[in-house]
């Protein structure tokens, strides 16, 4: 297995809150997570490097950018990815996140995604699911989010989540409704909703909504990509029933 | 042993299209300033349905035809001219002003009795199935 480093470029404070946006189901993730580094205007302090990870670098504004990057404003840091992540960097990546959370003394990870849902276009407000580490979370995030009892996850917040919990750091993980292929800025702003309740950080959605159909669009690639890794790690699998209840 | 479909013209112009979106990406064709959206196929018990994200489009605007009986076309015109510049993309110019989409279907279907909706900028069409 390729080694994944969390590389930090400058210095981050420990004791902070993590949060996670990387591509999955709708690219919920992406989208809201990178609204929220915009709209709280973070700084860019890391990256997360990998041989694991396509070769390539993002260009903004001229200059050329990991496409995985870390985030940082006061105690806020956040995780966003600008290119799909292969399904066999998942376990190095979940492992690379959860042991630099550690050793950073998180007070809490918080990962965005979506949840696939057959009939999305018919719901107009997106409903959030929440996985939680422990019961004690539940009073932090009321009535935003509901807890899912039962069910599967697959891809990197699942094992981001489990590892959490060995590693014995509290950790959410928020799934907005939302579209399975395509790029769904109302499920964003939905799961942003949720964070803002458990962050206290207050955000304007309104322009994930205005925006949404350009938003769509810029996200098209990504999303074809996010599908493709998404179909080897048998992302479908979280539509099934588990067989036990204990 | 069943006999090996024929390539079709459609057949033909489908691959061009994939092999233009792995050499490019984004399923942009210059020459009929189309591009090809994302695309869902779910096999029923008694139809296919398909949906198709197309923002900045209108339903007036949306011809869905079935060719022979598993062939499937759509044509989606926008509401205005995209500009990749406009999206923020500066690495590459051009355009597109519809959307366009082949689809080799897996069953027979009953063309005649397709339906379609656009709702929330997704597409969504109904294929009876042949019996």
């Amino acid at each position: 297995m390729e080694s994944i480093i969390v590389v930090e470029r400058k210095e981050i404070p420990q004791g902070f809150t993590l949060i996670n946006g990387l591509p999955d189901v709708g690219l919920v993730g992406v989208l809201a997570v990178s609204h929220l580094v915009s709209s709280l205007e973070m700084e860019e302090v890391g990256s997360i490097e990998s041989e694991a990870l396509p070769p390539l670098v993002v260009l903004h504004k001229g200059l050329p950018k990991p496409p995985m990057r870390i985030f940082f404003k006061e105690s806020l840091a956040a995780i966003v990815s600008e290119t799909a992540v292969p399904s066999d960097a998942v376990y190095g990546l979940a492992d690379a996140v959860v042991k630099w959370a550690v050793s950073k003394k998180v007070k809490m990870v918080i990962s965005v995604g979506g949840m696939a849902v057959q009939n999305r276009q018919n719901i107009e407000k997106p409903k959030v699911f929440a996985a939680l580490t422990d019961e004690s979370l539940i009073e932090i995030l009321g009535h935003s989010a509901e807890v899912l009892q039962e069910g599967y996850m697959v891809g990197p917040y699942a094992l981001i989540l489990k590892k959490c919990l060995d590693s014995r750091i509290s950790a959410v993980t928020l799934l907005a409704q939302s579209f399975y292929n395509y790029p769904d800025p109302e499920a964003a702003a939905a799961v942003l909703e949720s964070l803002e309740r458990i962050t206290g950080v207050t955000l304007d959605v309104s322009e994930l909504l205005q925006k949404g159909e350009e938003i769509r669009l810029k996200a098209k690639d990504i999303m074809r990509r996010t599908q493709e890794e998404m179909s080897k790690m048998s992302k479908s699998q979280e539509y099934e029933v588990p067989p036990l209840y204990m | 042993m069943p006999e090996p479909r024929r390539r079709r013209a459609f057949d033909i112009e489908s691959d061009l299209a994939r092999r233009r979106d792995e050499a490019f990406g984004s399923g942009w064709d210059e020459v009929t300033s189309s591009i090809e959206p994302l695309s869902n196929i779910t096999v029923g018990v008694e139809e296919i349905t398909i949906t198709l994200d197309v923002p900045f489009v209108d339903q007036k605007q949306v011809r869905v035809q079935v060719h022979g009986k598993d062939i499937l076309e759509v044509y989606a015109k926008t509401k205005r001219t995209v500009r990749f510049d406009d999206l923020g993309i500066k690495h590459r110019s051009g355009e597109f002003t519809c959307y366009r989409a082949l689809v080799n279907l897996p069953e027979h279907v009953d063309g005649a009795r397709a339906t379609h909706h656009l709702k929330r900028g997704i597409l969504e069409i109904r294929l009876p199935k042949l019996r």
